[in-house]
C-alpha cells in the first residue's frame, strides 16, 4: 500500500487547460490611459463647478475604465463620487432617468464599488449611496444588479 | 386566448422535459430518474420510470420517431429504444468524458446527438452499424470551459453551443460516412467536423445559458446570465457578423429560450414566467410578457403540504390556514429551467411547454 491516497489526487492540477484565469475570461475590452481620465476627471470637476452635475453624471459613467488598472480605476471612483456626494437627493430620481440603460448599470457598479471602499464610507457618504442605491433601482429593475454580479469587466 | 395547461409532477425540481412528436408521451428528468407519463388527450397517466442512471439526468430529448436520449452527471449518455411491449431498451453512449454531461439534443434528422459537458468538449454522437452501438467524436477546440447547451442548425450538420466563459460558438458536426454532403449555407461552405463557423462573445463575459438557431438556421440567438438576450446575424464565412444586438432587461437572468417564428423569441427563466421579444435585421426588442404577475389578480392554487402547515403552526403559532405571503403569482412557482416548443402551425410556435425547479410542466397557448 502507498502512502499516497490516489483517490484524492487532485488531477487537474497536472492539466494546463484545466482552468481558466480571470485575465482569459475577461470579454475584449478596450484598452486605458492613465491621463485621459486625468483629463476626464478635470472635465467632471469643471462641469461640478459650474453646477451641471446631470452633464457631469454622464460624462464620468460614460467610459467606465473597464482595462484599467486598480489605480486608475480607484481614481476615476474618486470622481464619480465626487457627482454623486455634489448631489440634492431630491434631484437623484430624474438624474437617473436621463441615464441610459448602460450608464444605470455602470452607476450600480459604482454603487457597489463605493460602498466597499473605504471613501464611500467615510465622512457620511455611505447614506447617500444607500439613498442612489435606493432611488436607482425603484427606476430600472433588478436588471444592473444583476449585470454588476455577473458581469466580468470590473469597474 | 384558451388557458394554460398545468401538471403538478411533484416536488422535486425538474431538470428538463421533452414531449414525444404527438404528444402522448411526456418524459420529465427529476433527480437520478426519467419519469415517463402517458398523454391520453385528457389526463397525463404515470408511465414506466427509466431508472438506469446513478446521479442527477440533466437533460433528455425524444426524437420525432420516439427513441429518448438522456445524460447525465454520472458522465453517460443512455439512448432509450421503444420495444413492442412498450417498454424502454437502454443502450450505453460511448462518451469518454471525465466530467459531468450537461445537456443532450437529437439532430433534426436524428442520425445524430450532440452532448454538452463539463469536460470541455461537446460529445458528436452516432450510431456504428458494424459494431451495434453508439460511438462518439470530440469537439475540444477551442473550448475551454463547462458547455451549458447545445442546439442542431436545420440541416443537421451545423452545431452551436453556449459555455460558461461566455462565448457562444456554431461548430461543424459533420461526420463522414454519416451524413450527406451539406449545402453551403452563410456559417460557410466547406464544413469538416470541428470548423469553428462562428465565435461570438457576450459583452459582459456571463454565462450563455441557452443558445437557439432561427427556424431558417441563418441566426443564433442566446441568452446570458446577464438578463440579456442577444440575436447574431452572421456575415457569411470569415466575415465579421452582419449585425449583433443584444438587449438587456430590467429582469432576473433568463434560463432557456426558443424561436417562435424567424422575428420572434420566448424566453423564460428566474422570473418564472415566460417573455417575448421580436425584431429583424435592423433590431430586437421586448414586447410582452406571458403569465405576468401583475395582470394576475387571483392567487394560484398551491398545495397543503403538511410541511408548510407545520411550519406556519411553529413560526405563527396559527393552524388557521396558510399564509399565502411566500406564493408568486406566477403559475411556475420557482425558476423555469426549460422553454420547448409544443405545437406548430405553419412555421410559427402556437405553444410552448415549460418546466422548472417547482415541480411543474406548464403548457402556454400563444
Amino acid at each position: 500500500m502507498s502512502e499516497i491516497n490516489w483517490r484524492r489526487i487532485n488531477i487537474d492540477q497536472y492539466d494546463p487547460d484545466s482552468f481558466m484565469s480571470a485575465e482569459e475570461l475577461l470579454p475584449p475590452v478596450p484598452p486605458v490611459v492613465a491621463a485621459d481620465y486625468a483629463n476626464l476627471a478635470q472635465l467632471v470637476r469643471g462641469l461640478l463647478s459650474k453646477g451641471d452635475i446631470s452633464q457631469a453624471l454622464i460624462t464620468a459613467l460614460e467610459n467606465p475604465p473597464y482595462g484599467g488598472d486598480e489605480i486608475v480605476k480607484a481614481s476615476h471612483l474618486k470622481t464619480v463620487l465626487e457627482v454623486l456626494t455634489a448631489t440634492k437627493s431630491s434631484d437623484i430620481t430624474s438624474l437617473v432617468e436621463s441615464l441610459s440603460q448602460e450608464q444605470q448599470t455602470t452607476l450600480i457598479k459604482y454603487l457597489y464599488k463605493g460602498m466597499s471602499s473605504i471613501l464611500g464610507q467615510s465622512n457620511g457618504n455611505a447614506g447617500i449611496l444607500l439613498t442612489w442605491f435606493q432611488k436607482t433601482i425603484d427606476t430600472t429593475g433588478s436588471g444592473p444588479i444583476v449585470r454588476h454580479i455577473s458581469d466580468r469587466r470590473t469597474v | 386566448m384558451s388557458q394554460p395547461t398545468v401538471l403538478n409532477l411533484g416536488h422535486q425540481p425538474i431538470a428538463d422535459h421533452s414531449f414525444s412528436a404527438d404528444h402522448s408521451l411526456l418524459a420529465v428528468a427529476c433527480e437520478d430518474n426519467v419519469q415517463l407519463y402517458n398523454n391520453d388527450g385528457k389526463s397525463f397517466t404515470p408511465g414506466i420510470v427509466l431508472g438506469d442512471h446513478d446521479k442527477s439526468v440533466t437533460s433528455i430529448d425524444i426524437s420525432p420517431s420516439g427513441r429518448i436520449v438522456t445524460c447525465s452527471q454520472d458522465r453517460n449518455a443512455l439512448v432509450w429504444e421503444p420495444q413492442a411491449d412498450s417498454s424502454y431498451k437502454p443502450t450505453l453512449v460511448l462518451l469518454r468524458i471525465n466530467r459531468a454531461a450537461t445537456f443532450v439534443r437529437w439532430s433534426p434528422d436524428e442520425t445524430k446527438f450532440a452532448v454538452g459537458s463539463g469536460a470541455r468538449a461537446i460529445a458528436v454522437c452516432y450510431f456504428e452499424e458494424e459494431n451495434d452501438w453508439w460511438v462518439s467524436k470530440h469537439i475540444k477546440k477551442p473550448i475551454r470551459s463547462t458547455i451549458l447547451s447545445v442546439t442542431w442548425h436545420p440541416n443537421s450538420v451545423l452545431i452551436a453551443a453556449g459555455s460558461t466563459d461566455g462565448h457562444a460558438r456554431v461548430f461543424s458536426g459533420y461526420i463522414k460516412g454519416v451524413d450527406q454532403k451539406p449545402q453551403p449555407t452563410i456559417w460557410g461552405e466547406r464544413l469538416p467536423f470541428q470548423t469553428l463557423c462562428g465565435d461570438f462573445v457576450n459583452h459582459t463575459g456571463a454565462w450563455i445559458h441557452d443558445v437557439a438557431f432561427s427556424p431558417s438556421g441563418d441566426s443564433i440567438a442566446y441568452c446570458a446570465h446577464d438578463s440579456s438576450i442577444t440575436v447574431v446575424y452572421p456575415g457569411g464565412a470569415d466575415r465579421p457578423p452582419q449585425a449583433i444586438y443584444s438587449v438587456n432587461t430590467s429582469f432576473l437572468p433568463f434560463k432557456s429560450l426558443v424561436w417562435l417564428s424567424n422575428n420572434e423569441i420566448i424566453t423564460a427563466g428566474h422570473d418564472c414566467h415566460p417573455y417575448i421579444f421580436s425584431g429583424n435585421e435592423n433590431g430586437w426588442e421586448y414586447t410582452a410578457s406571458i403569465d405576468d404577475p401583475a395582470d394576475n389578480t387571483k392567487e394560484q392554487s398551491h398545495e397543503n403540504s403538511a410541511l408548510a402547515l407545520f411550519k406556519q403552526m411553529d413560526l405563527k403559532g396559527s393552524d388557521q390556514g396558510l399564509s399565502t405571503d411566500y406564493i408568486l403569482k406566477t403559475i411556475h412557482q420557482n425558476t423555469i429551467n426549460t422553454i420547448r416548443a409544443f405545437t406548430h402551425s405553419g412555421d410559427k410556435v402556437t405553444s410552448v411547454s415549460t418546466s422548472g425547479v417547482d415541480g411543474k410542466v406548464v403548457i402556454f397557448p400563444l
